[in-house]
């Protein structure tokens, strides 16, 4: 074998594995329809809260029912059409839906201990603000980790944004306005990066 | 051949075959990037056939580089290619023979 031979194997092997490395991030399409969903049931919620939408605050459990009916949902449907795609097992992609499902997993519990203080103990429903108190700071934490994965320096200035808006939030604990503050932060820290990503993929 | 690798140094015998053949080659460095990856996902990533491509992974199978999984996404059935960890030491160790090769 020559030596050029061999150094254009060499490049096609690096080219390919080059091309498998930079596999953009797929999951912008599952961010997007969180965001949107979470941006609608803020709102909703700081709408019923302040009485602009005159429906009975009872019905907020069945708002947020539906928004993890919904989202749970979707995230199959998506989930699967995500695993077709090329690259969908790349370091990187592997990375993002792991740690996006943890964050779940931590919501999931912190909405449990609610629910169980809520019956048992002696908290108010107070008590839910504190989830999205700990959910931007949790989003935050995820989108450090893929963007020192990814080395997308723009996701670190989400993370940083994510961060900002807990310490917002935890200022407007216990008022109504922490919905819309949340509402208006998913915007920026969900919707827009998502729809950044998927342009990215193309 | 002017280009001819030719050193009392070179350790040629310490290129790994199995591996050291283009298509193959791609294929390994893909895995080491992307794993597992799809069967159509190889096949559009190296520019191999359908049966070309089959051939040489049955190659890298046999010495236990890869591993083929066949199952179903849906209904539809797809052939996962998995670069195992023997697969992983043994690309390790090409890469390092080439490097030495190539005297870097």
């Amino acid at each position: 074998m020559t030596k050029d031979a061999l150094m254009a194997d060499l490049e096609h092997a690096s080219r390919i594995a080059r091309d498998g490395e930079d596999t953009p991030l797929l999951g912008g399409p599952i961010g997007l329809m969180w965001g949107i969903l979470m941006t609608m049931v803020f709102s909703v919620q700081y709408m019923i809260l302040e009485q602009i939408l005159p429906v009975a605050q009872s019905n907020l459990t069945f708002l947020w029912i539906g928004f993890a009916a919904i989202g749970g949902f979707g995230s199959f449907i998506l989930g699967r059409k995500q695993d077709e795609k090329p690259g969908s097992n790349s370091v990187a992609n592997r990375l993002e839906g792991y740690v996006w499902i943890m964050f779940a997993g931590m919501m999931f519990t912190l909405a449990t201990g609610v629910i169980l203080n809520l019956l048992f103990g002696n908290g108010t429903y107070q008590l839910w603000d504190i989830m999205i108190v700990i959910g931007f700071a949790g989003q935050g934490l995820a989108y450090g980790v893929v963007a020192k994965m990814t080395k997308l320096g723009w996701l670190h200035i989400t993370a940083l944004l994510s961060f900002i808006l807990s310490a917002i939030c935890f200022a407007a604990f216990g008022q109504t306005t922490i919905y819309i503050i949340a509402a208006i932060g998913t915007i920026f820290t969900v919707i827009l990066p998502s729809l950044r990503t998927m342009k990215m993929a193309g | 051949m002017t280009d001819e690798i030719e050193s009392p140094d070179i350790d040629i015998g310490a290129i790994n075959d199995v591996i050291h053949g283009r298509l193959r080659l791609g294929v390994m460095a893909y895995l080491s990037a992307v794993n597992p990856a799809s069967f159509p996902e190889l096949i559009d990533k190296t520019g191999a056939t359908n049966g070309n491509l089959s051939t040489h992974l049955t190659k890298l199978e046999t010495a236990g580089y890869v591993r083929q999984e066949k199952g179903y996404n849906g209904k539809r059935p797809q052939t996962l290619v998995h670069l195992t960890k023997t697969g992983r030491i043994a690309w390790i160790e090409y890469l390092e023979a080439m490097k030495k090769l190539l005297g870097h």
